[in-house]
């Protein structure tokens, strides 16, 4: 299968109410992101899934997937903290894309492809870095260690795909 | 930040909150049609906000409460002991099957996500609304291409009711969408019934209820395509 994992668009520092989980994209950070999108289907992404944290700022993101979505969004909360079994449960279809928060993107990340959770060992170890709006394309089946890390794309090369 | 041209949405995500409490405990006829009801208004929400996520999260919910749902509908009519029986078993096994559901942590989570979402911008709310309408223009131009065929019928329904709620979220009078909408909510009530009896075709304690529900249906959708007649005018007005 293919797995996208995607970290959201830029968000504002603070919401009006100061709840994190209220933080919403900004509107360059929406206006990049959707150009990122474009570069995303000029490479081919489509996605059967797309699961999304309950978050604001990744619930605005996954909305952004719209164009390159041909199945469902799927909220779950399994994307609002360190990756867990349930998370790789919820990962069903040939294309899904993961759209919450770091550092569990990369923990996620590593995981699938190493097969051990690297935030057990160091918190703060990250193995792939995810910029804001970046996606991690990987293959394989998603189960720990059965996945391979196909391409990793920065935010600034999606846009730059998309202009294309 | 804008106002919102738009009710505010927590009366209906605390309606949805509840019902699905209550259903969780039992699974009752009136709290599963609130449950369905605050799930496709909030869709709608969501949809006037111009967000694409958690709708389709909406969309299973409803969906999970359809069948407890049409069972419900059907009981309510005369259909004979046979029947009666057979409907009370379907709806024990379709009542696990919806706890079961609601019971998932995903609902938690999508009851969560939904009040984390702020009130729609009123150029969204426009342009939304006005999507709305198109589509239930489209939909009746289709229902006009196919001579009344029943799935055009049911794609009508389902728009209707989505600017139904859209125009009750501004606050305006949707009666008229409604009186149409209960027209061809009754007639799909009527259709779901009728799948269903005639998958019993051999038993022949339910001939009575299958001529009744037809010549039903059949009045259901007379009075559906002449209420969606006069209306079809005005839908650009409302």
């Amino acid at each position: 299968m293919n797995l996208w994992i995607i970290r959201h668009a830029l968000a504002e520092e603070a919401s009006p109410s100061g709840e994190d989980a209220r933080r919403a994209l900004t509107q360059d950070g929406r206006d990049r992101f959707a150009r990122g999108v474009r570069g995303l289907a000029r490479i081919g992404a489509r996605f059967d899934l797309v699961l999304h944290s309950p978050l604001l700022r990744a619930q605005e993101t996954a909305d952004l997937l719209d164009p390159v979505c041909d199945g469902e969004t799927s909220v779950t909360a399994a994307l609002a903290r360190p990756p867990d079994d349930e998370l790789l449960a919820e990962i069903a279809g040939e294309a899904v894309a993961l759209v919450g928060h770091e550092p569990w993107l990369s923990q996620t990340a590593a995981w699938l492809i190493f097969g051990w959770k690297v935030y057990e060992g160091d918190p703060t170890t990250t193995l792939i870095e995810l910029k804001k709006g970046a996606a991690a394309h990987l293959v394989g089946e998603a189960r720990p260690g059965g996945m391979r890390l196909s391409a990793l794309y920065p935010p600034a090369a999606l846009r730059a795909l998309g202009r294309r | 930040m804008k106002s919102s041209p738009l009710l505010p949405a927590s009366k209906w995500l605390e309606e949805l909150a509840r019902q699905i409490d209550r259903t969780r405990e039992v699974v009752e006829a009136e709290p599963v049609h609130r449950l369905r009801v605050a799930a496709g208004r909030l869709s709608v929400w969501l949809e006037l906000g111009a967000r694409r996520a958690l709708r389709d999260d909406l969309r299973r919910l409803r969906r999970a409460a359809a069948a407890v749902r049409d069972i419900d509908v059907m009981s309510a009519h005369e259909g004979g002991a046979s029947w009666a029986e057979a409907l009370r078993t379907e709806r024990a096994r379709e009542a696990v099957g919806l706890r079961t559901f609601l019971a998932s942590p995903r609902i938690e989570t999508l009851v969560e996500a939904l009040g984390l979402v702020p009130d729609p911008d009123p150029v969204h709310v426009r342009a939304g609304l006005q999507r709305l309408k198109r589509r239930v223009m489209r939909a009746g131009d289709r229902l006009d291409e196919s001579e009344g065929e029943e799935a055009a019928l049911h794609r009508l329904r389902r728009r209707v009711r989505r600017l139904r709620y859209a125009l009750e979220w501004m606050g305006a009078d949707a009666a008229e969408l409604r009186g149409l909408q209960e027209h061809l909510g009754g007639m799909n009530d009527l259709s779901v019934e009728l799948t269903r009896l005639e998958v019993r075709a051999g038993d022949h304690s339910l001939a009575g209820r299958r001529e009744a529900v037809r010549r039903e249906l059949l009045e259901r959708r007379d009075l559906a395509l002449e209420a969606w007649r006069t209306l079809r005018p005005r839908i650009g007005d409302l």
